[in-house]
């Protein structure tokens, strides 16, 4: 039975406490077999988290006792109950834990400390060298016009003289840095439309860059597949250029999503393609390619999962699967609710034998692993209590505009090659990046999206960015996103400890894993 | 049934020295036997308890663990997320932000004007905290590699972030007009200090103070030891030491910054307490002790540095500071030494190449990762500290682990713990602020002597 003698004092002494009120930033959540736990976004830390915790936090941070609350206080063996207050107490004073102070004035950006921030902190220059595209994909953001306010095919191409123009504004405005830390490597996009189809200008770059600043650069490439031909592949091997080459699944799945202007599907021509350079160039295959997917509800992804799984095919291993793009778009009114259920079903199914295999010690296939544990590698890798987040944007995974830059062939810049293009960064025909207007970005995303972050308990964990809350001539993050974000953490939390308990390995095997996640997810920035 | 667990911010570490639990926000270490640490390992790992665990002395134990604040009880299974400060995965390192470094160590040349016994450093003998004195890493005098012109040499140094540049030698003073135009060149950079490590001879006092006039310039003096123990010592006339005297005496009327570092070779090993004093006295400064010894074939060896014996342990500030130390090697993170031929190593006591300046290109000798796989070389690096669970609050000069990690005789006189001390039934031999306690089923708790 516990007492006022053994119990600690509470930390927050009533009135004329020195500590403003603070926010409880938490988010309590069981796994599996029903152990109960806690995830703290002031640190990062899960904790495992019962009645008396729960209760002795209540009653350190001033908050509501209920009856069930009373009855574990009272009930707790005393040491216990002595040792958890401790805890606790210890928390909140080395690490100031669980809860923060709403609504703190954030840090406001002005123009000039722009300039060292974004050179400081930049890491790739993706060139958009054509807004054209040889397929017409039903769900691309860019050319199927189901997706608002999104940039569309223009038919410009970047030419050489431009592209390498961009490339040294870009080596000059990183120099210092380049020399601040030796070590120090860019990725260097090729973008599209489909970049193959200006495959002069990618060697052009390459060489370029080679010549200039040989090994600054990681080369990468998203493409379609359809233009890996024999020359242009040299280029690409040539160059150690790494290649993200868009399939959807086995045919009836990829040909139903991604076809040509005749509506054609395009599977087999991209097969021909990789089966080619499996055979003639085996360790640049495997070194240098990978799968990029999408699905949406009519996708069998048991059966796409099985495909990449076949060791024998030509078809790389995958990197990222996403669902189709749902923001700002019509593209899943073509659904019925029956469709919603299937895929549900589905991915459940697919979860359920990863976690068997998972546990078991199993091989897991690369497109499952992207599919269903993603969302448990990012939680293991989730950023904590000393991570580095710049002060303008503290909360959500927002970076500062302008850590990438996306060239369009018209001399724009914008802060990644996602964003719909109506608020470019910057313009290399008129003095390069605009620093006023980045610091406007920042200071409007602050007042539009992270304007109730400071209460939200999974700002570590949520994806919120400018390209997913725009909406027309702004950002606005989509209603019901965060109760649906904070929603979506508790389950991928719960899933993640629910591994954690069944496999005591899984920690290292996630170790091992995730490496390449984190790099992949850099590279190709997906 | 419920189940004991460490807490989140609790860290076991253990090796075939011994086993420690370290409570990271209780700032408190707790040194375990083996057969306690048995107990807390299985309680970690394994999900039904062992029959051990059942045992009424066991409990007792755990019970005394709860009311430390070390763990608690909790549900069959429960996953217990440890406390990190950062994520799990250092983001690949080309990526990342860049290295701090701080300090840039720079042998000009090999030529010195004197004739240590100890100098160049001979095989088999131990130079510890070689960072600080003039002692040649061994062969003949190499002609200095050019490093191309000063000023641009200085310009990619200040461009890494340098806040210090230490010119050292031999004797740097014999490269006079070289070191002039070093100098010259560093001037252009306020925030950058510079040391310049020498015997403190080879030109005037006058001509060395002269060097202050740079500004953010200090002179650290190696002195080459005390071979004589006398209760008024009295430099001679015409002994290098007088020269030494003259000038530090020179540079302290003058009330300009310097530091002294006394070789403490085998001949001076017994002045060390009488050389303290004499220049606390005399200078108000506190030297630096750096050995450097021959060992002997047979027969007891100490190390002054050791005196009683001790192995002295350091707290850590914070969260952060307790994390980087189990990744980051204190003594040599953010350091790196440029030798006489314009090879890179991790500072002027250690050997291994990390890469070399061509062609006057310092970045080009610091694209690889081995300058920086020594910065993280904690306490793994060497085999005996590697199997030693007290790391993250032992840190020391590494050339002096590696040599104490390879020889017996060095290892005795270095640290206890390294040389077989039981951490658990002679804790003696550690030295600690108050925050070292032994802890045991069979013990229960005890505060360590500190
Ligand atoms: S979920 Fe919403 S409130 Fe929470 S961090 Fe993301 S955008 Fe902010
Ligand atoms: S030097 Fe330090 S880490 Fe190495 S064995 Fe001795 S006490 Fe342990
Ligand atoms: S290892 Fe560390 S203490 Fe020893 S000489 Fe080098 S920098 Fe100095």
């Amino acid at each position: 039975m516990s007492d006022g003698s053994d119990t600690p004092a509470p930390l927050f002494e009533g009135p004329g406490d020195p500590h403003p009120a603070l926010h409880r930033v938490t988010v309590q959540f069981a796994s599996n077999c029903g152990n109960e736990y806690l995830y703290d976004d002031v640190t990062g830390a899960i904790l495992p988290w019962g009645a008396l915790e729960e209760a002795t936090l209540r009653r350190e941070l001033r908050d509501s006792l209920s009856e069930a609350h009373r009855r574990a206080l009272g009930t707790a063996d005393s040491a216990e109950a002595t040792a958890c207050a401790a805890q606790i107490q210890r928390w909140l004073v080395h690490l100031h834990a669980f809860a923060r102070p709403p609504h703190p004035a954030l840090a406001t950006p002005a123009a000039c400390e722009m300039r060292s921030l974004v050179w400081a902190n930049c890491s790739e220059l993706v060139l958009i060298v054509t807004e054209n595209c040889n397929l017409s994909c039903r769900y691309c953001t860019y050319a199927s016009g189901s997706y608002y306010y999104h940039r569309g095919p223009t038919g410009r191409s970047m030419r050489p003289s431009q592209a390498v123009s961009a490339v040294e504004w870009f080596l000059e405005g990183v120099g210092q840095h380049v020399a601040r830390n030796p070590r120090k490597r860019y990725g260097l996009s090729f973008y599209g439309g489909e970049p193959l189809l200006n495959i002069a200008v990618i060697k052009h770059v390459l060489e370029f860059a080679e010549a200039q600043v040989p090994g600054l650069f990681f080369p990468v490439l998203n493409t379609n597949g359809l233009l890996l031909t024999p020359e242009n592949v040299e280029v690409l091997r040539e160059h150690r250029v790494h290649v993200a080459v868009s399939i959807d699944g086995p045919q009836p799945e990829h040909d139903r999503l991604r076809v040509d202007h005749g509506l054609t599907g395009s599977y087999g021509r991209i097969e021909a393609n990789l089966i080619r350079i499996k055979r003639e160039h085996p360790n640049y295959w495997r070194e240098c390619l990978v799968s990029l997917s999408v699905y949406d509800p009519l996708s069998d992804v048991a059966a796409i999962s099985r495909f990449f799984d076949d060791g024998a095919s030509a078809i790389p291993r995958s990197a990222f699967v996403n669902a189709v793009g749902s923001h700002n778009t019509n593209y899943y009114g073509r659904f019925q609710p029956k469709d919603y259920e299937l895929l549900s079903r589905r991915l459940h199914a697919l979860k359920a034998e990863y976690m068997r295999r998972e546990i078991a010690g199993d091989r897991v296939g690369s497109y499952m692993r992207n599919l269903v544990a993603a969302p448990m590698m990012l939680l293991f890798l989730r950023s904590r209590i000393h991570d580095a987040k710049s002060p303008f944007l503290p909360y959500t995974g927002c970076c500062i505009p302008g850590l990438r830059m996306a060239v369009s062939p018209d001399g724009l810049v914008n802060m990644c090659e996602r964003v719909n293009g109506t608020y470019p960064i910057g313009d290399l025909t008129n003095g390069g990046l605009n620093y006023e207007v980045i610091a406007r970005l920042i200071r409007e995303y602050q007042r539009e999206v992270l304007c109730n972050c400071s209460l939200c308990p999974i700002t570590r964990l949520c994806g919120m960015c400018f390209s997913a809350s725009e909406v027309c001539g702004g950002v606005k993050p989509p209603s019901g996103y965060c109760a649906g974000a904070v929603r979506e953490a508790g389950k991928n939390l719960a899933d993640y400890v629910s591994l954690m308990e069944s496999s005591p390995d899984a920690q290292e095997r996630f170790r091992s894993q995730t490496a390449n996640v984190a790099t992949e997810r850099w590279l190709f920035q997906s | 049934m419920r189940y004991f667990r460490l807490n989140p911010e609790c860290h076991l570490s253990a090796g075939s020295l011994g086993a420690a639990l370290y409570d990271i926000l209780g700032r408190r270490i707790f040194l375990l036997d083996k057969r306690t640490h048995d107990l807390l390992r299985g309680c970690e790992t394994a999900g039904a308890p062992a029959d051990h665990l059942q045992r009424p002395e066991a409990r007792r134990f755990l019970g005394l663990l709860v009311r430390l604040g070390l763990g608690g009880y909790h549900p069959e299974g429960t996953y217990v997320d440890k406390l990190l400060a950062g994520s799990p995965l250092e983001a690949f390192e080309s990526l990342g932000p860049p290295p701090s470094y701080t300090v840039a160590a720079w042998t000009i040349t090999d030529r010195c004007d004197h004739h240590c016994s100890f100098c160049p450093v001979a095989p088999g003998v131990a130079s510890l905290q070689a960072c600080r004195t003039c002692v040649r890493r061994g062969g003949t005098a190499v002609p200095p590699a050019s490093l191309g012109n000063p000023s641009d040499f200085l310009r990619q140094l200040a461009a890494l972030g340098i806040r210090r540049l230490q010119i050292r030698g031999g004797n740097p003073l014999l490269e006079w007009e070289r070191l002039i135009e070093v100098l010259g060149a560093a001037a252009a950079y306020p925030r950058l200090r510079v040391g310049i490590t020498c015997p403190g001879t080879g030109r005037s006092v006058a001509e060395i103070r002269g060097l202050y006039d740079f500004g953010n310039v200090q002179v650290d003096v190696v002195l080459h030891g005390f071979r004589e123990r006398r209760d008024r010592y009295v430099p001679q006339p015409g002994d290098v030491f007088l020269a030494q005297c003259m000038l530090l005496d020179a540079l302290r009327q003058a009330g300009l910054s310097f530091s002294v570092t006394v070789m403490v070779s085998d001949e001076a090993v017994a002045d060390t307490q009488f050389a303290l004093r004499w220049i606390m006295r005399r200078w108000g400064a506190i030297p630096c002790f750096a050995e450097i010894r021959q060992l002997p074939q047979d027969g007891p060896f100490r190390l002054m540095s050791r005196d009683g014996g001790r192995r002295p342990l350091h707290m850590w500030r914070d969260v952060d500071d307790f994390f980087h130390r189990l990744r980051h090697r204190a003594c040599l993170d953010g350091g790196f030494e440029i030798a006489t031929d314009g090879s890179l190593h991790p500072c002027a006591g250690i050997d291994a190449e990390c890469g070399r300046v061509v062609g006057g290109d310092l970045g080009h000798a610091l694209r690889n990762d081995r300058l920086y796989d020594f910065w993280k070389a904690s306490k793994d690096r060497t085999g005996s500290c590697r199997e030693c669970p007290l790391g993250p609050v032992c840190f020391d000069c590494l050339s002096a682990d590696l040599f104490a990690a390879k020889d017996a005789r060095m290892s005795a006189a270095y640290c206890p713990v390294m040389s077989g001390a039981d951490l658990h039934g002679t804790p003696e031999c550690l030295e600690h602020e108050g925050f070292l306690y032994l802890l045991g089923i069979d013990r229960g708790l005890e505060l360590c002597p500190a």
